[in-house]
C-alpha cells in the first residue's frame, strides 16, 4: 500500500513541468513481481522500470531469433505491450515475472520469424552490439549468458541441436523431424530429455540466484 | 490414450515448437490437466533460461520511448512520464486492451489461446475462471467471472454445405441459442452469446445454415458446469 502511495506521488511529481529526471530508478528496490503489480495499475513508470530491467535481454533474444534489428524492435514492443495489457492478471506464484516477459518476447519473435520465413537455419553470425544500456545491467546478463551457455555445452550434440533449432530457429517439432530426418516421436523425446537435463544442470549450479536483480 | 499423447507435447510447447493448431489444442488440454501444468512449469522454466544464452545486443535508445508512447495511447488515463510528449509513433495492435478486461484466461501458458480469443497474450489463471472438459469432442468450455464463456472444440468434422453447428446454453430444461460456427479449420473457438451459470449445460447440435431457435436433435457435444 505504501509502495503504491509512493509511486503515485512519484508519478504526480513526474507530471509537473520542469521535472525531467529519470525517476524510474526509484522503483529499483522492488521485485519484478511488485513492479508488474504496479504496471497492472497503469503505472507507466513501472512499465519503464520493467523495460529497463529486461529490455536489453528481450532485444538480444528477439535479435537472435529474427536476425533483423527492425523486426526485433517490433517483437520487443509487442511483448511489452502484452505485459502492459496483461499485468492485471499476472499471479506471481505461478512463474516469475522475468520468465513471463521473456516468454512473451520469444513467442512474438517466433511468430514473426515464421511469418517472414527468414533464413533461420543458417549458422548464426554473432554480432556483438554494444548498444546503449547501463554497464551494470550488462554485467548480470553477461554472467547469466556464461552460465546458460556452459549448461548447454554439457548436453549431447543432438539434444543441444534440437533445443537450439526449436527455440532460436523457431522450427516446429514437425519441421525439425523433417529437417533432421528423425521420427517425430524421437524429436519429442529428445526435446523432453534435453529440457529436463538443462533444468537439472542449471538448478544444481553453485552460483544459482547470483544473477538476479533486486 | 489421448491424454498420454497430449502429455508428450509439454516440452515442445515449452519451447514454442508446436504448430498453431497443436498449440491451441494443447492449451485447452492444459486447462483441465493439473499433471501437464505441473510438468510444464518445470520445463518452461528451463526453456526460458535459453533466452539468456544469446549474444549481447542493445536495443536502440528510442525503443523505450516508443513502447511507453504506445502504452500511453492504449490507456489515456495514464499520467505521462514527461509532460507535453504525446507524439504518436507506431501503430498498435488494435482493440486488444479493451477486450483484456473481460479476457478468458487459462493461465500464463495460454499464449496462443489468448490471441485467438482476441483477449490478450498475457495473464495467469485468475481464480474465478473455470475450464470444463467436453463430452463428445476434444476441447474445453472456459467460463469467466459472471458467466461469460468460450467454447473451444477441436476434431469436429467441418459442417457440411447448408449446415452449421449451433451452440446452446441449456438450463432448467430450456435451450437458448448461443452462437453458430462452421468448424472449418479443425479447432473452433466460439464466444457464447449467453451467460453460463452453475447448473447449466452447454451443448452443440448440427442445424441448417443460419441456425434455428430450438435444437432439432440431441447435442453431439456437451459440457456441464456444476
Amino acid at each position: 500500500m505504501q509502495i503504491v502511495t509512493r509511486t503515485t506521488r512519484l508519478l504526480a511529481s513526474a507530471a509537473r513541468p520542469g521535472r525531467a529526471v529519470p525517476l524510474s530508478r526509484d522503483l529499483a528496490h522492488l521485485s519484478d513481481e511488485a513492479v508488474v503489480a504496479l504496471v497492472a495499475r497503469s503505472e507507466e513508470l513501472a512499465l519503464a522500470e520493467l523495460y529497463d530491467r529486461h529490455g536489453r535481454a528481450a532485444y538480444a533474444l528477439a535479435r537472435r531469433i529474427l536476425r533483423d534489428p527492425g523486426l526485433a524492435e517490433d517483437a520487443v514492443q509487442e511483448a511489452f505491450l502484452a505485459v502492459w495489457r496483461g499485468a492485471a492478471r499476472f499471479v506471481p506464484e505461478r512463474a516469475g515475472a522475468a520468465s513471463w516477459i521473456m516468454m512473451l518476447v520469444h513467442r512474438r519473435a517466433v511468430d514473426l520469424v515464421r511469418r517472414e520465413q527468414r533464413r533461420r537455419a543458417e549458422p548464426y553470425v554473432e554480432l556483438e552490439d554494444p548498444g546503449s544500456p547501463s554497464a551494470e545491467d550488462a554485467a548480470w546478463l553477461r554472467l547469466e549468458r556464461e552460465r546458460v551457455q556452459a549448461a548447454l555445452r554439457r548436453l549431447s550434440m543432438e539434444q543441444r541441436e534440437t533445443l537450439e533449432l526449436a527455440y532460436f530457429g523457431g522450427f516446429t517439432q514437425q519441421e525439425l523431424a523433417d529437417r533432421l530426418g528423425r521420427p517425430l516421436g524421437t524429436i519429442k523425446s529428445q526435446m523432453f530429455a534435453a529440457l529436463a537435463n538443462l533444468r537439472e544442470i542449471l538448478t544444481t549450479a553453485p552460483e544459482e540466484e547470483s544473477w538476479k536483480t533486486s | 490414450m489421448e491424454d498420454e499423447l497430449i502429455h508428450e507435447q509439454c516440452a515442445a510447447y515449452a519451447l514454442g515448437a508446436l504448430d498453431p493448431e497443436d498449440e491451441l489444442v494443447f492449451e485447452t488440454h492444459l486447462a483441465t490437466c493439473p499433471r501437464c501444468r505441473l510438468e510444464l512449469a518445470g520445463l518452461a522454466q528451463a526453456a526460458g533460461m535459453l533466452a539468456y544464452a544469446v549474444p549481447a545486443a542493445g536495443p536502440p535508445p528510442d525503443l523505450r520511448a516508443r513502447i511507453l508512447d504506445a502504452a500511453r495511447r492504449e490507456r489515456p488515463n495514464v499520467v505521462p512520464l514527461r509532460p507535453g510528449r504525446s507524439r504518436v509513433t507506431l501503430a498498435l495492435a488494435s482493440g486488444a486492451a479493451a477486450a483484456a478486461c473481460v479476457a478468458v484466461g487459462l493461465g500464463i501458458w495460454a499464449v496462443s489461446l489468448h490471441e485467438k480469443l482476441g483477449a490478450t497474450t498475457a495473464a495467469l489463471h485468475a481464480g474465478p475462471l473455470r475450464a470444463v472438459r467436453l463430452h463428445g469432442a476434444a476441447g474445453s468450455l472456459v467460463v469467466a467471472r459472471g458467466g461469460e464463456a468460450t467454447l473451444v472444440v477441436s476434431g469436429l468434422e467441418p459442417a457440411p454445405a447448408g449446415k452449421t453447428y449451433e451452440a446452446w446454453v441449456i438450463r432448467g430444461g430450456r435451450a437458448a441459442p448461443a452462437g453458430l460456427f462452421a468448424a472449418r479449420h479443425g479447432t473452433a473457438i466460439v464466444h457464447l452469446t449467453g451467460r453460463v451459470r452453475s447448473g447449466a449445460v452447454v451443448g452443440v447440435t448440427l442445424e441448417r445454415a443460419g441456425g434455428v431457435a430450438q435444437p432439432s436433435a440431441s447435442p453431439i457435444v456437451t459440457s456441464a458446469l456444476t
